[in-house]
């Protein structure tokens, strides 16, 4: 400690800045050729688990048009995407036409509604039929063994099969059909917020 | 000998959770389930190691007023790298460990031995010492995640043996304290466990 303080002064101070700019170089340098590397591996992988979550969403789909919709949950909102009352519209970051041989069976939408610990990512499949072919949760930061059960409990997210594609769906607690996970739910609602704004927004399309 | 004398310290005598109180936030915040406190403990470990090596090496270069954020900046890199190349290349490890990777970088722990030991000696001794710690560290959150999963949903190693459902225990399956897996039994946890550790240190000593 002495001897630093005897140097201090104009020379210490370009050296504490030398020896840390070196630092964050070699760190920035690493971190951005691995990126180049990863990225488009990682890619492909989100794509890879996307596309296997809507083939078990629409089996019988061949192949997923992408629409290329992206939009905040502003957006969607004055789309025309109106929820239960108290329950606002969730941000959607894809859209998919699900086709077979040229028929549209349907369509995939990535939803993030808002969940008790930041945006869930979700898939929800909407049937021609009008009804909800199913939902599935890609990615969430929900509590262990409470809201993430949404993502790792198929037999409670597999409720959603099947309901009316009305975008009018509640959990039990506010007067709907959806039971929710014990203890968690503001997930079940953000949940059920997902699939509602799907269903809605794909009546919009027509 | 010796390396087994640094693992009895690491592990029991000087365990970074419940003897140098570091790391408590990880512990409390990871410990859900006894397969959450694996992944976390080995996540922790392989990041501790890495970082060790590189502060150990750098010890001499780095100025000391500047050393906090020099670790900082070499943990961070770490833990980004490992986060990159586990995504690209074992996306369902990545998906596992979910939200535990960038938790690492604010893990005392590794800033703690980094300052503590590995700026301070050579690059094999740190290496040990990363070992060490880390399973120490594992074993803290493994002995959490057990009780509080075992208490809190009546199961053992959900989702790792048996898919999602792990091995069903009786009676606590069917009586579960949903309160041991909410924050609140992080820290009922902790204190049970510092407790018995107290009881047992304090009756090996003869007191």
């Amino acid at each position: 400690m002495n001897e630093t303080a005897k140097k201090s002064g104009a020379g210490e101070i370009v050296r504490l800045i030398v020896v840390l700019g070196l630092i964050t170089l070699v760190c920035a340098l690493l971190l951005g050729v691995v990126n180049q590397v990863t990225a488009p591996l990682i890619e492909q992988n989100d794509i890879k688990v996307r596309n296997a979550a809507m083939q078990e969403l629409i089996p019988d789909a061949t192949s997923f048009d992408d629409m290329g919709v992206s939009m905040s949950a502003e957006d969607v909102a004055a789309a025309g995407v109106t929820l239960p009352a108290g329950r606002s519209a969730a941000a959607i970051s894809g859209v998919y036409k699900a086709v077979k041989d040229g028929e549209e069976l349907g369509y995939c939408i990535q939803v993030q509604p808002k969940g008790f610990g930041g945006a869930i990512t979700m898939i929800v499949g909407i049937g021609a039929d009008g009804t909800v072919a199913g939902a599935k949760v890609t990615a969430h930061g929900e509590t262990p063994g409470l809201g993430a059960k949404a993502q790792t409990d198929a037999a409670w997210i597999a409720q959603y099969a099947g309901q009316p594609a009305d975008g009018q769906l509640q959990v039990s607690k506010d007067g709907g059909t959806i039971n929710a996970i014990t203890g968690a739910t503001i997930s079940s609602r953000a949940i059920t917020d997902g699939v509602n704004t799907a269903a809605q927004y794909v009546a919009t399309l027509g | 000998m010796k390396f087994f004398d640094s693992l009895k310290s690491g592990v029991i005598l000087d365990n970074p959770v419940f003897m140098q109180m570091i790391g408590l936030c990880p512990a409390l915040a990871t410990t859900t389930s006894l397969s959450n406190g694996i992944g976390m403990g080995l996540a922790a470990t392989a990041v501790l190691i890495c970082s060790n090596v590189v502060v150990s090496a750098l010890r001499k270069f780095i100025p000391d007023k500047v050393r906090i954020a020099a670790f900082i900046s070499i943990i961070a890199t770490f833990v980004t790298l490992i986060q990159m190349l586990l995504k690209a290349y074992v996306p369902d490890l990545a998906a596992s460990l979910g939200i535990f990777l960038p938790l690492i970088v604010v893990n005392c722990v590794i800033l703690g031995r980094a300052e503590a030991y590995a700026s301070k000696n050579k690059v094999l001794p740190s290496i040990i010492d990363g070992v060490v710690m880390g399973l120490g560290f594992t074993f803290a959150l493994v002995l959490m995640g057990f009780f509080r999963e075992l208490l809190g949903g009546g199961t053992i190693l959900a989702g790792y043996v048996n898919g999602v459902n792990g091995i069903a225990v009786p009676f606590f399956n069917t009586n579960p304290m949903v309160m041991m897996i909410l924050p609140a039994g992080g820290f009922l946890a902790m204190g049970f466990i510092l407790a018995a550790i107290q009881k047992i240190m304090s009756k090996k000593e003869g007191k």
